[in-house]
């Protein structure tokens, strides 16, 4: 009856056009069996086996070589182990394998049938060997595509709460944009790891340009913050088609796959014990340009107040909107209500005060990081088994923020049978971040008509009494409010920082499950499943007194003006704000493997399906009155009327958001990959990948995507002919192949059902522009790469040149507006992208004293080479700092307008409009093609890496990393050139104000144009779109010097450990040299935005092996 | 042997297994993977869906058209005012050449977003069968058409010339789309094609709606009415106009009586969900900030407009709020609450079309029970005397009179009243306003009194830019 439906259910695959893949993987499966079969009925008596391990660590070692008088007869494979048919007469045979001292081992006929060999580590530092993509561990002698592993050791150079930093300068490829780490992912494409590799093929913003981050075999979802680095083994960095291709339709942009630690079979327990703490210099508030100190400010104010820029809302009696000191203090004077010597004593006393200090001592402190783990592993004959606990405890910047994670995982693998593994394994995470700081840099607000808050506020008083900033409403509003009966209106910064209790609460669970039954030596199957499942709570609890709850208790009061009774409209009381995101995903696997040598040939095949299932729902609530004494709350309120509010108009009650978010993620996917390997001197690999995904809208076929990648490698140095004695390993690897990418969106008009709050009724809002011809994008990669070691390793490294092309890019295009919409989602982008990855190491001096060197160099040359969204007069600001596509330029292109000198006569900005000096802003703006514009360069860089020297003596040793890039271009801020917008907009305050033109003759020393009123828009966007505000963002940079003292306890006899590490790191060592003559920091996004530099940092740390 | 065998048999399990797993995937597949990324996801193609499409008022009753009176006479912004405000109010108030600037037109984009909304509807109700005896797919249907209908009208008042009888199958009007397909491409029609559009549907959409709708946002028949008698009255057809207004109020004839509201509060008129009796559509406007209601607002009513207002006239402490202490008032009596300017129809609207149509045409006493009527219910009651003209000319100045005072903000009513008027040179006004030592002059019939079309239409679609 089963195999009938067997039949059938091939039968039904064979003739769909679709099923094609899946017939392929059939094919595979059918292969590997009768291959399976046959070579054991190949194998005799004269058989030879052995195991090849690293004689430290006890590890397999994969890929080392077994040979005879020269010729290779045999390798070892993924477990290390090797076999050959052995010859009639006594021979001695070379185990040799690079960065190891080589073995020979000798052979007598009918003896020693199985050799055990531990090699000894020559190199300086260990050598790794092995990759890992998730669904196998490969030797990397064995692999075409690109592939980056960093080992535990390079991985343990640097301090640091998320696994990710600590890949920053130590990857080839791999470059980090600075918007990493930041916060708590709670949606679930709200994760920005701010990583790209190989730059980015991806150009839209709905597309997610996170490289795929796999946790042992299976994605991983969750916050990067839940995983501890101390359980990281080694991570590898898969860049081409060819390494991630296995991972089908996520991986065009790359995958991260790390590796935890875990035990091994008949391995003594090992017990490591590691902690550090690092000190972070309190932040450098003064760097940011995007300022206006008090003096420059009260200037502007005070023209302003002359101009009666400030006259509606000083004339306004009914909605009171806020307004500075100094603005109170001017219009007391005209009023006669104070004299002009009175009022200008109090402003001149406030010229010299700076906020930035009172946000030094009062809202940022030193950075105290710390960090404990231990972990435990090891094995019997039957089982292995790993446990390990770590703790991190974290005090932000920002005074009262912080963070603390508490990770517990175990693993076990259990033998009942000879054949049969079953893997068991949980992890879990708990962390806390505090938020409880909204009193940093550019948070306080003080609302219209001035967004931020004014430069000479101050926090508390020289008693340390904590004193008030104008916040929603005109001072004298305040000041009056309680003797009419309101609460206190007033807003303390301080205050608020003592009260608030905001907190994200995450905590994780992974569940492993795996079976593994071995058919014979080379072949087994492999069932896993593993279940996450990630709650995120916010609970943010704002008390009576903090100043939301008593504006919005203030706003909704109505006081009788004859009897003075208070009706509250809203409760009194606090303001309780509880949200929860709940993440699962549940992932089956089931996977063949296989993996044999006979003879010249060696096979490694593998082919499995899989099944996907990620949900996520959230919620968020709010509870108004609510009092945390009783857990009580006011549910009767009538949150559909406008009621009447203060100081004026009316306006309903906020109400609680009841509706449930939720997302369902599934995926199916058959793969397969071979590996031959003919002779230790060719190897061919082909992978193929069928994805299908529940993208919304999209016809059934097209949910559907197949991948695929091949690739060749060619051991020369093996080959016959090959007699380049200083150069003993050279091998060169070519892959091609796709991959692709997921865009959640629609091919349909969708929009999203939500309740209306005028009518009560259900309606769909959100409506999106239909796109029937919406397709996956793909990315084509070709990948050379060759691999190069002297002789005794002394020099070696790999130069990889590859080629990514990526099509079908989805892309927002602009459209006119009187299709009732601004953008479309299409498919109507290809680029080109090429460079170089290279990786050179050198070990400049081997004798007591040694010396390393690691050059890290990567060139990225990208190209778009279609673009259907034109170009509009609003392309240049809607990308405001990050470049633009065009076509025949790079994705991230940065255009100007033209610029000429100022205008002696008026100091105004002056451009170029038909080959001629123009003033004609609108005109400047309109004429918006790219020709037009000036392409000032890429705005991300084309030259980028990283520079290594690791320095050792006995113990001791010393590491250096600079990281450096070239060959890009920034915007910088600089002062609006409308005078309102320094103190109506939250950015245009500039130090470039001071710099302004103000008399003729400025214009021989500054390109800063005189600053307008009434506002000019085309003229302000004009000057900050300008060429004059580009600049070269070449830097090198010291990233960090590491020292550290090895002890091993083999060398002291009385102490309890066996080896032991005692280190001291210091990072964001800062820029040694940039092409900017303005002493920005590129990296730091300069451009309307406000920045605040990483301090420096310094750790110290021990870890301990027993 | 034995060991082959033992090999065959494992091979036939693992077989079996991929076999089954493959085969269970081959039928449920698709299955599995037909389920929608997000919850509140939805690719409207119901019947339900679509009513819920029209019921978003975000869309639909949120962002109706407003440009036209910062461009009119019933308000001013001074100088100091206008310095402080951004660029596109200031072109706006100023007549200037561009007003956009390249910035996003939201009159244009917002109303043709309810075009496309409407189109997607009526694009779906074509593929689900056609039950057109179903109350329900009759109101969806007859909803599209009117809202489509309204936002066409709207744009019509800014981009194009009023309609002009004489040459409006040559004037250029606005893109007719008519499809949602955004990859076609619309160029401008002609005046007459779509006051004829406009109007086909609204008739069309007649006979589908219901007479009252279950929320005053959605249309009805008394709506259309409405629509079409202010429609006619632009047109300057005044027995249509006086035929659609007199059967909207057959049928919906309420007026509220000023006498019974607290008119000293912010808002002083019922809300929407309280229902003014004088409501008959709800739309509100996309807000510009010198026009929004609050104190912050720098428009404030134009002093020889509030001065016509006696002192028993309830509307001048209704609609007005003195500006802090400089004397100045500002408007704050929108039908719609929460500082946003009405665009919906009401009776009031109605009883002075009808009045004027019927003094145009010559019966004076239809128009003066209609003014009186309005007028006894804005009065103090004590004080109210009944308005009794005997000359055709003067009552109809009277009612236009009426009509700016009873609608002064009454979202594109004025300009559109302006340009209507115009045609009539005893009518005529020229505008002026006054800045930083400029006169700026706005005569009658000037170009200007047509808006620039969107830049990215011009640049994207090659649509044909207006003279001004």
């Amino acid at each position: 009856m089963k195999t009938k439906k067997c039949v059938r259910g091939l039968l039904c695959l064979i003739p769909k056009r679709r099923n094609v893949y899946s017939y392929l993987i059939i094919s595979c499966l059918f292969l590997i069996a009768s291959l399976a079969r046959e070579m054991d009925a190949q194998e005799t008596a004269q058989r030879v086996t052995g195991v090849v391990t690293d004689a430290q660590t006890g590890r397999p070692l994969a890929g080392a070589t077994v040979s005879s008088a020269g010729h290779s007869v045999a390798r070892s494979d993924s477990s290390g182990r090797f076999q050959f048919t052995g010859t009639t007469v006594a021979n001695t045979y070379e185990i040799s394998f690079i960065g190891y001292k080589a073995q020979l081992l000798k052979y007598t006929p009918g003896k020693n049938l199985f050799f055990v060999v531990r090699l000894e580590s020559e190199a300086f530092a260990l050598r790794e060997v092995t990759v890992s993509t998730g669904y196998q561990t490969l030797s990397k002698e064995r692999v075409t595509g690109s592939f980056d592993q960093i080992g535990n050791r390079l991985f343990n150079r640097s301090t640091g709460t998320n696994i990710l930093e600590r890949l920053n300068g130590v990857a080839s490829g791999l470059r980090f944009t600075g918007t990493a780490f930041n916060g708590v992912a709670t949606t679930n494409t709200g994760r920005i790891l701010g990583i790209n590799i190989r730059g980015e093929a991806t150009l839209s913003g709905n597309v997610s340009k996170d490289p795929l981050i796999v946790v042992d075999n299976f994605p991983y979802e969750g916050n990067m913050a839940n995983l501890n680095p101390n359980d990281v083994e080694s991570i590898t960095v898969l860049k081409d088609a060819a390494a991630a291709s296995i991972w089908g339709a996520r991986a065009g942009n790359g995958v991260i796959v790390i590796t935890t630690k875990k035990g091994r079979k008949n391995q003594p327990m090992q017990v490591d014990l590691s902690a550090n703490v690092t000190v972070a210099k309190r932040p450098d508030l003064f760097y940011d340009r995007n300022f206006l100190p008090s003096s420059d400010y009260i200037g502007v104010e005070t023209d302003l107040f002359k101009k009666g820029y400030f006259d509606t809302y000083l004339n306004n009696t009914t909605t009171r909107p806020p307004l500075s000191p100094v603005i109170d203090l001017l219009d007391q004077v005209k009023k006669g209500t104070i004299t002009a010597v009175d009022a200008d004593n109090r402003i001149n006393a406030l010229r010299s005060l700076d906020i930035r200090d009172q946000y030094a001592q009062y809202a940022y402190r030193p950075a105290v990081k710390q960090q404990y783990a231990l972990g435990v592993h090891g094995g019997t004959a039957q089982q292995s088994y790993n446990f390990s606990i770590g703790y991190d405890k974290n005090l932000d910047q920002l005074v009262r923020n912080g963070f603390d994670r508490l990770t517990i995982s175990a693993g076990n693998v259990y033998s009942p049978l000879k054949n049969l593994d079953i893997t068991t394994g949980i992890y879990y995470s708990r962390n806390t971040t505090s938020l409880n700081n909204n009193i940093g840099m550019q948070s306080l607000t003080v609302g219209t008509p001035l967004p931020g808050v004014y430069p000479y506020a101050q926090f508390a008083d020289a008693e340390g009494d904590h004193l008030a900033v104008t916040k929603g409403y005109r001072a004298a509003y305040v000041a009056d409010a309680v003797s009419k009966g309101f609460f206190d209106w007033s807003y303390r910064p301080l205050d608020e920082l003592a009260l608030a209790d905001n907190a994200t609460r995450s905590a994780e669970l992974i569940l492993k499950a795996g079976l593994k039954y071995s058919f014979n030596r080379h072949l087994h199957a492999d069932l896993q499943y593993q279940n996450e499942r990630q709650t995120v709570d916010t609970r943010n609890y704002q008390a009576p007194g903090s100043f939301a709850a008593r504006d919005l208790v203030n706003r909704f009061t109505i006081i009788d003006p004859v009897t003075g009774v208070k009706t509250y409209q809203v409760p009194k009381g606090g303001i309780l704000t509880l949200g929860d995101y709940l993440l699962n995903s549940s992932n089956g696997r089931l996977q063949l493997n296989y993996d044999q040598s006979f003879g010249k040939h060696s096979i490694i095949a593998l082919a499995g399906a899989e099944l996907r299932e990620l949900t996520t729902t959230s919620y968020q609530r709010t509870s108004l009155g609510y009092d945390d004494t009783y857990g009580t709350s006011s549910m009767a309120l009538n949150y559909s009327t406008s009621l009447p509010v203060n100081p004026y108009g009316t306006a309903t009650i906020p109400s609680p958001d009841g509706s449930i978010r939720g997302g369902l993620n599934r995926f199916v996917s058959y793969y397969a990959n071979v590996g031959y390997t003919y002779d230790d001197r060719y190897e061919l690999t082909l992978s193929g990948r069928k994805d299908g995904a529940n993208i919304f809208g999209v016809r059934t076929n097209d949910r559907v995507t197949p991948l695929w990648s091949a690739g060749l490698g060619w051991n020369m140095s093996r080959e016959q002919f090959y007699h380049v004695n200083w150069l003993p390993h050279l091998r060169a690897r070519l892959s091609y192949g796709y991959n692709g990418n997921v865009y959640n969106g629609s091919a349909y008009v969708t929009g999203t059902y939500q309740t209306n709050s005028l009518t009560g009724a259900t309606v769909i809002a959100n409506i999106s522009a239909p796109n029937p011809e919406l397709r996956w994008e793909r990315v084509k990669n070709i990948n050379m790469g060759v691999d190069f070691a002297s002789k005794g390793d002394r020099f070696s490294g790999t130069i990889e040149y590859f080629i990514k092309n990526g099509q079908d890019l989805i892309q927002n295009v602009p459209l006119f507006s009187s299709s009732g919409y601004l953008t479309f989602t299409g498919n109507a982008a290809s680029t080109r992208s090429h460079g170089f990855d290279i990786t050179l190491n050198s070990r400049n001096l081997t004798g007591a004293f040694k010396w390393n060197t690691v050059l890290l160099l990567s060139t990225l040359k990208d190209k778009v080479t279609e673009y259907n969204a034109p170009f509009t007069s609003t392309s240049l600001t809607q990308n405001a700092g990050g470049g633009i596509p065009a076509v025949g330029r790079s994705l991230y292109s940065v255009f100007a307008y033209k610029w000429s000198r100022l205008d002696p006569a008026t100091g105004d900005p002056q451009g170029e409009l038909a080959g001629k000096i123009s003033k004609n802003y609108s005109g400047i703006i309109a004429n918006f093609k790219p020709d037009s514009l000036q392409y000032m360069g890429p705005a991300r860089p084309t030259l980028y890496g990283s520079f290594r020297n690791d320095f050792s003596y006995k113990g001791f040793a010393v590491s250096v990393n600079l990281l450096y890039e070239f060959g890009f271009v920034f915007r910088r801020s600089s002062t609006s050139i409308s005078e309102a917008d320094l103190v109506s907009g939250n950015f245009g305050q500039n130090l470039d104000y001071e710099q302004r033109w103000q008399q003729a003759g400025d214009e021989l020393h500054t390109s800063v144009p005189s600053l307008v009123y009434p506002s000019n828009t085309t003229r302000n966007t004009f000057y900050q779109y300008s060429a004059a505000l580009v600049e070269n963002g070449a830097n090198i940079r010291l990233q960090d010097i590491r020292l550290s003292y090895d002890l091993s306890g083999r060398a002291w006899k009385h102490v309890p450990f066996k080896n032991a590490q005692v280190f001291s790191y210091a990072s964001n060592l800062g820029l040694i040299w940039r092409a900017n003559k303005r002493g920005l920091d590129p990296d730091l996004s300069n451009f309307n935005a406000h920045a605040i530099p990483l301090p420096f940092t310094l750790s110290f740390g021990f870890n301990l092996q027993f | 042997m034995k060991h082959i065998q033992l090999t065959y048999f494992r091979c036939a399990v693992i077989m079996l297994t991929a076999g089954l797993l493959l085969f269970a995937s081959c039928k449920k597949q698709d299955e599995w993977l037909d389920r929608k990324n997000t919850k509140s996801d939805v690719s409207p193609s119901t019947l339900q869906d679509f009513q819920a499409v029209l019921d978003n008022t975000t869309s639909f009753n949120g962002q109706g058209s407003v440009m036209g009176l910062m461009g009119a006479d019933n308000l001013y912004i001074t100088e100091t005012a206008l310095d402080a405000e951004d660029q596109v109010n200031r072109n706006a108030y100023l007549w200037a050449k561009d007003i956009y600037n390249g910035t996003t037109a939201y009159d244009w984009y917002n109303d043709y977003r309810v075009v496309e909304f409407s189109n997607i509807v009526l694009e779906g109700l074509a593929k689900i069968k056609d039950d057109s005896e179903s109350p329900d797919y009759r109101n969806v249907k007859g909803s599209a058409l009117f809202y489509r209908a309204y936002a066409f009208y709207q744009l019509c008042q800014l981009y194009c010339k009023p309609y002009i009888a004489a040459t409006a199958a040559d004037d250029p009007g606005i893109p007719l789309r008519q499809s949602s397909d955004v990859n076609q491409r619309v160029q401008r029609s002609t005046v007459a094609d779509a006051y004829e559009l406009i109007i086909g549907d609204l008739k069309a959409a007649a006979l589908l709606l219901p007479e009252i709708p279950l929320y005053r946002t959605r249309p009805s028949t008394v709506a259309v009415n409405a629509l079409l008698a202010k429609i006619y009255l632009s047109m300057r057809d005044y027995d249509n106009a006086q035929l659609y207004a007199d059967a909207a109020l057959q049928r919906f004839p309420a007026l509220l009586d000023y006498n019974t509201l607290t008119i000293t509060t912010a808002d002083p008129f019922p809300t929407f969900a309280k229902s003014n009796p004088e409501i008959i559509y709800y739309a509100n406007c996309q807000g510009y900030l010198p026009l929004l209601n609050g104190g912050s607002s720098s428009s404030r009513i134009s002093p020889d407009l509030f001065q016509t207002y006696e002192s028993s006239d309830l509307r001048k402490t209704a609609y007005y709020a003195q500006s802090g202490t400089t004397g100045y008032y500002f408007f704050k009596g929108s039908y719609a609450a929460s500082g946003y300017l009405f665009d919906g129809f009401g009776t009031d609207e109605l009883y002075l079309i009808r009045a004027e149509c019927a003094a145009r045409r010559g019966d004076l006493s239809a128009a003066l029970n209609d003014l009186n009527l309005l007028l006894k219910n804005r009065y103090q009651k004590t004080l109210f005397v009944p308005v009794s003209i005997a000359d055709q000319d003067a009552l109809v100045s009277r009612i236009l009179l009426e009509r700016r005072k009873e609608l002064p903000y009454m979202a594109n009513t004025r300009w559109d009243d302006l340009r209507r008027l115009n045609q009539e040179s005893r009518f005529a006004v020229t505008l002026t306003r006054l800045y930083h030592g400029v006169t700026y002059t706005l005569e009658p019939n000037d170009n200007r009194y047509v808006l620039p079309i969107p830049d990215d239409e011009i640049h994207l679609e090659g649509l044909a830019q207006n003279p001004r």
